[in-house]
């Protein structure tokens, strides 16, 4: 999976498909671990193109967030729907994850 | 892929004569791929219906579970089983029956479990598809599993 990436002040800023499901999970969790692993371990996570995740998508941030934590980093969410964030608030991951309207707020929140 | 029954047509009108569709039948294999084709589809028959857009994203992600269900659990995995979504909107409500020949699911009880901790990485599906819709029942005819789903209309 093609995720777009770019660094910027040390935090890697990961732009997400448009739909995070099943078919896409182990190529997405593929993609962040390697991020992660060559990276900072602070990452960006960009919803905004995000319209449907399900709980393999819900698995695959999860498993990036751990990761992240691993190296002492993070991994926060940016631009994220209405609708997505009715299934991180059900299944209270909106608890776990830091959600920010805009990646320069989530920026600025790493300092 | 999935295809659509073509044999689909208008269904009658119901006593408050508002015309309900037949059953819509969306043959799909168990392939993750073709899931990702159908979750559009899905969320266009959420609308047609009169959903509005967070009801029919809840509903979609809840279909979508099960469907997941079918193909981690039923199959095991293996793609290419069939599987056969059948859509019913009735007054006031859209079941959705969900068919596949797998092994048999566990008790509906046994998937009854509370949300998993923050930190799990599975065992969310069962508690989108309780939460997102009115009704679940669980069957098992022949050699089949049969998964219904209910939602009330606007």
């Amino acid at each position: 999976m093609n995720l777009e990436h770019r660094t910027q002040d040390g935090v890697d800023i990961i732009k997400l498909p448009e739909r995070l499901m099943m078919a896409d999970a182990a190529d997405a969790r593929a993609t962040l671990k390697e991020i992660i692993e060559q990276g900072s371990g602070k990452l960006v996570l960009n919803l905004t193109a995000t319209s449907f995740m399900d709980s393999s998508g819900l698995a695959v941030l999860v498993s990036g967030l751990q990761a992240a934590r691993k190296r002492d980093g993070d991994v926060l969410l940016v631009g994220m729907s209405n609708t997505v964030r009715a299934l991180f608030e059900l299944t209270r991951l909106h608890t776990v994850f830091q959600i920010f309207d805009d990646e320069p707020g989530a920026l600025r929140a790493f300092g | 892929m999935n295809q659509e029954d073509p044999t689909q047509r208008e269904g009658p009108l119901d006593q408050a004569g508002r015309r309900d569709s037949a059953p819509i039948h969306l043959l799909v294999q168990s392939d993750p791929e073709g899931l990702a084709d159908l979750q559009a589809r899905l969320l266009g028959l959420c609308t047609q219906a009169g959903l509005d857009d967070m009801a029919a994203f809840k509903l979609t992600c809840a279909i979508v579970e099960a469907l997941n269900n079918c193909i981690e659990h039923a199959y095991e995995g293996e793609t290419g089983q069939p599987i056969d979504l059948i859509w019913t909107k009735n007054p006031g409500e859209v079941t959705i029956e969900i068919r596949d020949q797998g092994h048999p699911m566990p008790d509906l009880e046994a998937n009854a479990s509370p949300m998993p901790g923050s930190d799990a990485e599975s065992g969310r599906g069962w508690h989108i598809i309780r939460e997102w819709t009115d009704s679940v029942s669980y069957t098992r005819e022949t050699q089949e599993n049969v998964l219904t789903l209910t939602h009330r209309l606007p």
